[in-house]
């Protein structure tokens, strides 16, 4: 139990850093698209995170789990390219 | 040692797949919506609580990693301890929603409506359908917190922490693509 606690104190810890780094980005208001790349790289790694170590579907073998995964990469990208068509 | 199926009942992931599905299509419409109104959409978003949006971004994150160490714990066949994590993350959830109402009520009071413009349409509907969604999980794990306090969960038997769990982290994953888009990006 308490490695898997550990394991999932890191993640916490890194989901909290990258959460920071976000709320600094919109709080000095940088913009552009390198920005909203960056942000959007932080949402993808922060909701692997949950996907893999939250969820605990890294430690799966079913193939339902991909839909998860694939929901957050295909929101992030179309995001992404809906910023990209507004530059 | 990997396991075969998904955590919780295969029920819940069902569910999960299509609130994905609803909220994925939400923020493109914002998105897109965005595209073709950037100044409208970057000039109001500076109006919006970005601190607040932050701490309950670390408030739910906290709460899930609750209920994680609560599956943990049931696994170790430790169930009031389990249950002591689902109540503190519970508890977490409730600070979303204090926050998130005096939000609400802060907007409401400088008179700002679903139809005040595009930008707020969104802004109001999609944070309060997610909203919905932490009451939601409240409730599930609240009673999940009572019948593990009342021993029906054990290391062998526990699908309902892990239904549970599986709920409130879709409810943060969701949380953690919502508060940059909406309180951050332009």
């Amino acid at each position: 139990m308490l490695t898997a606690n550990r394991k999932a104190l890191y993640v916490w810890l890194a989901l909290v850093l990258l959460t920071l780094v976000t709320y600094a980005v919109g709080k000095l208001g940088y913009a552009g698209m390198s920005v909203v790349a960056m942000l959007l790289l932080s949402v993808s790694i922060k909701g692997q995170l949950v996907i893999d170590y939250f969820m605990g579907l890294a430690q799966v073998q079913s193939r339902w789990k991909w839909v998860v995964t694939v929901w957050l990469l295909s929101v992030v990208l179309l995001i992404g390219l809906a910023y990209w068509t507004s530059v | 040692m990997k396991k075969q199926d998904l955590p919780g009942d295969f029920a819940i992931w069902i569910f999960i797949f299509a609130e994905l599905l609803v909220f994925g299509i939400f923020f493109l419409a914002y998105a897109f919506a965005r595209a073709a109104n950037v100044e409208l959409f970057n000039e109001y978003q500076q109006h919006l609580d970005r601190e607040s949006g932050a701490i309950n971004t670390v408030v739910l994150i906290t709460s899930s990693f609750f209920v994680v160490l609560a599956v943990n714990a049931i696994r170790h066949n430790a169930a009031q301890l389990c249950a002591r994590w689902i109540g503190l993350a519970v508890l977490l959830g409730g600070v979303f929603v204090y926050l998130k109402l005096l939000e609400f009520g802060s907007k409401y009071a400088d008179g700002i409506t679903l139809s005040t413009n595009t930008f707020y349409m969104f802004y109001l509907s999609l944070t309060f359908f997610h909203f919905m969604h932490v009451l939601m999980g409240m409730v599930i794990l609240t009673v999940v917190a009572v019948k593990a306090w009342q021993g029906a969960y054990s290391a062998e038997t526990h699908t309902g922490v892990e239904t549970g769990a599986s709920y409130w982290h879709m409810v943060d994953l969701v949380w953690i693509v919502l508060f940059p888009l909406v309180y951050v990006m332009h």
